[in-house]
């Protein structure tokens, strides 16, 4: 989405939660603008009652972490981002049998079936005892209609609110699923 | 090798009677629930083995039938969940001592030679699953152990207290030889043609009916409930001898439900009770046709599920809005709730058709049939706009499409009044319950806030909820 397109979703998502808190947001997402228009994308975390929102700039290349913020409209304030440490990127093939549990592979077997991924990014932290993985996500081939994400089985964090956020979301299109600290981040455009 | 049957959609869709691909997918479902029965019987040790070893050990259209029996499918149920985690032993030997039950029916229809242990179910009784018949105990003597030896379609019973019994099975049916020495009594159920019992007693059938209250009827009652299905059947093989066939193939048991608060009719079906149908009582034999027609539709589609699964996996999202319902349903649901109401419309017009529609209480049944149509589009709608199908599937859902647009034509002659009652009533439902023209639910509390651009009028804002 472009600049206007962000800020005419925010404006619905304002409507949409009136608890939410999203006064300083705009503030935030000024500093990361940089020169000329910018591509973004917004996430949605899989946590009710779905009160953190992500923007980052969508035409990053998959080996550099994306830029942009995690916003806590609960407390109106940036979600603190991880300490400045080296992160490596990977992009891989996506097998569903690396995931050991027969249910998980159940579940991203059909997943991939119905809704193929270009691969597997893995997201590593340096420590001293080497890289440790901190999360792991799997962009799509194509973008993916909301409407049609929200009847996958991997869809099922959302259920719950599945009508306001079909509201929010419209037709916009998935483009990558991200698990991060045992949540499940959709970011769409 | 794909060993699954070719399938065609029409006979999904409709019914094309007891064909080579009926049989093939039921010989697909019994195989299924062989290859389930088998790491049973190598569980099974020293005095639960006979029967068991004794069942897997036999072929033939007789344990075919058994295999298909709604009990059956519950026990594998029950042993693939309950036992699980660790239970007590009393358990393990009523859940083997009640499989004996079809081991023993097995025999004797077959004549063969079996001798086995059994057990009293927790109201004292010893079904022959399969057969209407059922030996009673007193219920003080639940779940003891029972000893039987068969031959040659006689069955001798060692029971609890030292009590014995010998029965005979011939073409009459089953009974006593000889007075039993005990209080044991031989209770036949009623049934309907094609060997459909009606069982409101059996403790294994019963236990896995949960979802409505179960009725208890007096003889009378009971024989009331048979007569006005007995009827439904007679007048549902004129109509449609085809889907009275698989029908009556496939349904072995009716369990009688409670309608304490007079709906016009409650019934309910299974997964795990495959050729069972719960349902409630009624005066009027059409009703009880219909409610025949939708429980075997369901039945029909898990059967065929099991082979084939229509929809891709993975997609059991449950966000759609149900023309029949207020929550939210998957796919799957409004899958077979278009099959099954598609194939109820199909019957009511046939009898409509065959009552020459003259009589005044035909409005009722025109009335149901236009509610239900629009319905069903709703449904078919939302499947074609959000749902992956297998190459098979795409074809089952163009084939619903067009029967549902052959019916339309069987409505024209309807009074207009009555379909435009129709379309407001599910018009309504669906402004209540649906997210605008999207398939999705709209949660109950939803309101929307979102400003729209101003129309027409300069400066106006458009808000709705």
């Amino acid at each position: 989405m472009n600049l206007q397109a962000r800020q005419d979703w925010l404006k619905a998502v304002r409507r949409s939660g009136p608890r939410l808190k999203l006064g300083r947001l705009q503030n935030e997402l000024k500093k990361l603008d940089r020169h000329g228009e910018q591509e973004w994308e917004a996430g949605l975390c899989g946590v009710q009652p779905f009160e953190k929102i992500a923007f980052r700039v969508y035409n990053g290349t998959e080996t550099q972490p994306p830029r942009g913020l995690i916003w806590d409209a609960r407390n109106d304030r940036p979600v603190p981002a991880r300490p400045a440490k080296k992160i490596r990127r990977q992009l891989r093939p996506f097998a569903p049998a690396s995931l050991l549990d027969p249910a998980l592979i159940r579940a991203f077997s059909d997943f991939i079936a119905l809704c193929p991924v270009r691969g597997m990014i893995t997201e590593s932290v340096a420590e001293k005892k080497g890289w440790r993985q901190i999360g792991w996500s799997l962009p799509l081939s194509s973008p993916l209609p909301w409407p049609l994400f929200a009847r996958l089985d991997i869809a099922a964090p959302f259920t719950a609110d599945s009508c306001r956020l079909s509201f929010l979301l419209l037709d916009r299109r998935v483009t990558e699923l991200v698990f991060r600290d045992a949540e499940l981040w959709v970011y769409f455009r | 090798m794909d060993r699954r049957p070719t399938l065609n959609e029409d006979v999904w869709i409709g019914a094309g009677g007891l064909t080579p691909e009926w049989r093939a997918v039921f010989s697909a479902r019994t195989a299924d629930t062989l290859a389930r029965l088998r790491p049973a019987a190598a569980a099974a040790r020293g005095r639960w083995s006979a029967s068991l070893g004794y069942f897997l050990r036999q072929g033939g259209p007789e344990r075919e039938r058994l295999l298909g029996h709604p009990g059956l499918d519950y026990w594998l149920f029950l042993w693939e969940n309950h036992f699980t985690q660790p239970r007590p032993e009393e358990d393990w030997h009523l859940h083997l001592g009640q499989f004996s039950g079809f081991a023993a029916a097995l025999a004797l229809a077959r004549g063969d030679a079996l001798e086995c242990e059994a057990s009293l179910d927790p109201n004292g009784r010893f079904p022959l699953f399969g057969t209407p018949y059922t030996l009673v105990y007193p219920l003080a003597q639940a779940k003891e152990p029972l000893h039987l030896r068969l031959l040659a379609r006689q069955l001798d019973v060692e029971g609890p207290g030292g009590s014995r019994a010998r029965l005979k099975a011939d073409a009459l049916g089953l009974r006593f030889t000889t007075p039993p020495t005990g209080p044991i009594r031989l209770e036949k159920s009623l049934e309907l043609s094609g060997g459909i019992v009606i069982d409101d007693k059996s403790w294994l059938l019963l236990h896995g009916a949960t979802m409505h209250g179960l009725a208890s009827l007096d003889e009378k009652s009971l024989k009331r409930f048979q007569e006005v299905l007995a009827t439904a059947l007679r007048e549902m093989r004129e109509s449609d001898p085809e889907f009275h066939a698989e029908l009556t193939d496939m349904l072995r048991l009716l369990i009688p439900l409670a309608n304490p608060m007079k709906f016009g009719s409650v019934s309910s079906s299974y997964v795990n009770l495959r050729g069972a149908i719960c349902l409630s009582h009624s005066e009027d034999a059409l009703l009880q046709a219909e409610t025949l027609i939708h429980e075997f539709s369901h039945q029909k589609m898990n059967q065929l599920l099991s082979v084939e699964s229509v929809l891709k996996p993975g997609q059991s999202g449950q966000v759609f809005y149900s023309p029949w319902r207020k929550d939210a349903r998957r796919l799957r649901g409004l899958l077979l709730g278009a099959h099954a109401f598609l194939n109820v419309c199909r019957y009511l017009l046939k009898r409509l058709s065959l009552r020459g529609f003259q009589k005044k209480e035909d409005v009722d049944v025109m009335l149901n049939i236009a509610l239900r149509l629009p319905q069903i589009e709703m449904a078919l709608r939302s499947l074609s706009f959000y749902a992956d199908f297998t190459p098979f599937g795409e074809r089952f859902l163009k084939g619903l499409w067009r029967e549902l647009g052959l019916l339309t034509h069987g409505t024209l002659w309807f009074p207009r009044g009555v379909l435009r009652q129709a379309q407001t009533k599910t018009a309504g439902h669906r402004r209540r319950f649906a997210l605008f023209d999207t398939g999705f639910h709209k949660n109950s509390g939803f309101i929307d806030r979102v400003d729209r651009a101003p129309f027409l009028t300069p400066g106006g804002r458009e808000k709705t909820s």
